[in-house]
């Protein structure tokens, strides 16, 4: 079984691309490329899926070319299969068939986005595999340059090509960070495989190099994950992509780089001593800063889009918070929210793009009472407000209710509340839209926001049954699925093999496998969490309508430091890479200071 | 000598890398802006090749007798290369919007472009 499973581990990376070559033929009929991306991808998430099971067990090892472990050194390429790295490739692998789904019915995308769909896919395994930091940039790469194409395709869109301009630019930068770092750490080490270069670091006392190379790799990684300062760029992509790959973004492409981070942060640094303890609270402070800032953004904003691009950040902060904590329990609480919160997300934009379909635009100002038109896409935007403030039984709730018990085991619960509150935020904003949407509450007009956006010029009478069913869908499983015990506890046993560097570099190298750990417990279910699971639904419900009706009567609610928030948010190129500058500054800056020199 | 050609590549590419951060800060014109891009990729190129040099080596082609002489470690050579691939790529990309832009909104400037804002 193992041995079938080694080799089924490249197939995730490949089938996806020779999906995406065939699928390039010329005078292929439109139809014949949505099924057979359809398939593709379905067919990797079926392999992922078996895989899972297996790989949580026992952690699997490919080396690319035969190549593997010669006199004592990691030779090659080698892909690691391990439960956390499986199961985000699974979770990618649904998501895409989905969006893949939705543009099939709803004849969204243009000629290359199919192909450009399942490159994301092949990269994202790629990335997610990666046994070494050289493999895990190339694939970031060719997902970054797979992501700005297809949005820079939407030609019809006014706001995608400055966007895909403004990501392309910080992402590159971003990288090209990374990969100073990688050389770097190639430098001290002699090697860019993870596992080794871990054994290597691993009780070496630590130096203003190493801590200049651990800010460039992690925070180049940061600039992938959106967190703040860092997040701009992807606020305006995730407005002005495709509805499908929006929810992608928001559901798979950034986590992604929190992957990284608590990957590299365990398996390569977590070893040096003192340097753990440094990184820690500068993950921390940027990430709940990003839970915060994505949250109140998320509240301001009059467009459906680029409101959930803000909540997706926000979420991708609350996540970040837990990748922080460094622990398994930390590890567990971070897989179960991106899971819940990927679902969700994607629904949420499939949601909008329906509304799109059918009201020709996503302004709220236009959209107020057109509610009542597409009463179905409002109520599962209402749903989805519930979710993302936390509703339990919901993963957002599950992630949060680990989180917390995360949090106290390190004595951080003073986090928890702000983590709750910026959850509240970026329900409160899907609730101020439905109220806007439904009570036909009219929407004061906006002296800082400009957000262009493509009106289809034909609007769909109704929408096809699968448009709907696809949101219902996932809304369904993202609310449903931490109910599943055997779902819990195989995050549980992932995430103390994903924290456990002795048991990485034992599978990667070959070497006898130390003691297993014991898994944490991934019990969401207490009578102290549930309590402020159903707080954190009714203070959106609250709050989203207050906003929206106080907005009616006093136009100008905004306070100056909220009016400054979203002044900063310029869409200028030129401000984001000073931003970058400022950010990547601040993390080398902090950790020369905080890493003990040796 | 050889402490400079050690040093040097690592100090230029630190530079190129600031320059490079730099103008894509302050630069008003797209086509200048893919510049600085490209200006930072080659930034990192010069830092991995430096990092991969040490003293009294050779180019690391194993077809001709090297005469028993360290080769500079290959596998940075290659990372560099890798890169190199992907600059292109993303500077092939960037080049295509920019001219898109410049067709669409009649401006280079992305100053000029207003389209996503708050």
């Amino acid at each position: 079984m193992v041995d079938a499973a080694e080799r089924v581990v490249p197939l995730l990376v490949v089938l996806p691309i020779m999906a995406a070559a065939v699928v390039r033929l010329p005078n292929l009929p439109g139809r014949v490329v949505a099924g057979f991306s359809i398939g593709s991808s379905a067919a990797m998430a079926g392999l992922a899926l078996w895989l899972l099971p297996i790989v949580i067990d026992t952690p699997v090892v490919h080396v690319v070319g035969g190549w593997g472990v010669r006199e004592g050194l990691v030779v090659g390429i080698s892909l690691v299969a391990d439960g956390l790295a499986v199961g985000f490739v699974a979770l990618t692998g649904v998501l895409v068939t989905t969006g893949l789904g939705y543009l099939a019915a709803s004849h969204e995308g243009h000629a290359a986005t199919d192909v450009l769909t399942l490159l994301i896919l092949a990269a994202v395994a790629g990335f997610l595999l990666a046994g070494d930091i050289f493999t895990m940039f190339v694939f970031m790469e060719l997902f970054g340059i797979a992501v700005y194409a297809v949005t820079a395709g939407k030609v019809e869109d006014p706001a995608a090509l400055p966007a895909a301009i403004n990501v392309a630019v910080i992402s590159t930068i971003g990288a090209v960070l990374f990969l100073t770092g990688v050389g770097l750490l190639y430098r001290l080490t002699g090697t860019p495989n993870i596992a080794q270069s871990g054994a290597v670091l691993t009780d070496t006392p630590p130096h203003a190099a190493l801590a200049v190379t651990t800010a460039l790799v992690l925070g180049g990684l940061a600039v992938k994950t959106g967190l703040v300062p860092f997040h701009f760029a992807h606020a305006d992509l995730h407005t002005a992509s495709w509805s499908p790959h929006a929810g992608l973004l928001g559901a798979v492409m950034l986590p992604i780089g929190l992957y990284g981070i608590g990957r590299l942060q365990i398996s390569v640094f977590g070893g040096v001593p003192g340097l753990d303890e440094a990184v820690r609270p500068v993950l921390l402070v940027a990430a709940l800063t990003t839970a915060l800032v994505g949250g109140a953004m998320a509240l301001m904003q009059d467009q459906l889009k680029r409101m959930l691009a803000f909540s997706s950040i926000s979420h991708v902060g609350i996540a970040g918070v837990a990748v922080a904590f460094g622990t398994a329990s930390g590890t567990a609480a971070a897989a179960v929210y991106v899971v819940g919160h990927g679902f969700v997300k994607v629904g949420l934009m499939l949601v909008a793009g329906v509304v799109l379909h059918r009201l020709g635009t996503l302004q709220l100002s236009e959209l107020a009472g057109r509610g009542r038109e597409v009463p179905v896409a409002v109520g599962l935007l209402t749903v989805g407000a519930a979710l993302l403030a936390g509703m339990p039984p919901s993963g957002l709730f599950a992630g949060k209710a680990v989180m917390t018990g995360a949090a106290e085991e390190l004595g951080l619960g003073w986090v928890m509340p702000l983590v709750y509150l910026a959850a509240v935020l970026t329900g409160a904003a899907v609730a101020r839209a439905v109220s806007h949407l439904w009570f036909g509450w009219p929407v004061p007009e906006d002296d800082i926001g400009i957000v262009a956006e493509h009106r289809p010029e034909e609007l769909a009478s109704r929408s096809p049954r699968v448009l709907l069913a696809l949101p219902i869908a996932l809304l369904g499983i993202g609310s449903l699925l931490p109910l599943s015990g055997s779902y819990l506890a195989g995050v549980g046993e992932a995430a103390a093999a994903a924290v456990d560097r002795e048991l990485y570099v034992a599978t990667v190298t070959g070497g006898p496998p130390p003691e297993v750990t014991a898994s944490p417990q991934v019990e969401p279910w207490t009578a102290t969490s549930i309590a402020p699971g159903v707080a954190g639904v009714v203070g959106a419900a609250v709050l989203g309508p207050w906003i929206a009706a106080r907005w009616r009567r006093e136009p100008h609610l905004l306070s100056a430091p909220a009016r400054g928030l979203r002044r900063l948010h310029t869409g200028l190129v030129n401000d984001q890479v000073t931003w970058l500058t400022v950010g990547i500054a601040g993390w080398c800056l902090w950790l020369l200071v905080t890493v003990p020199a040796g | 000598m050889s402490r400079v050609v050690e040093v040097l590549p690592m100090l230029v590419g630190l530079w190129l890398l600031l320059v490079g951060m730099y103008g894509a800060a302050t630069t008003r014109h797209l086509v200048h802006l893919v510049v600085c891009v490209s200006i930072l990729h080659s930034g990192a190129w010069l830092l991995l090749l430096g990092v991969g040099h040490r003293p009294g080596v050779t180019a690391p082609t194993l077809d001709e007798d090297v005469g028993g002489r360290v080769l500079a470690d290959p596998v940075v050579q290659a990372l560099a290369v890798t890169d190199v691939v992907v600059g292109a790529a993303v500077t092939a990309l960037l080049i295509a919007l920019t001219f898109r832009v410049k067709r669409r909104f009649g401006e280079l400037d992305p100053r000029e472009v207003h389209v996503l804002r708050g």
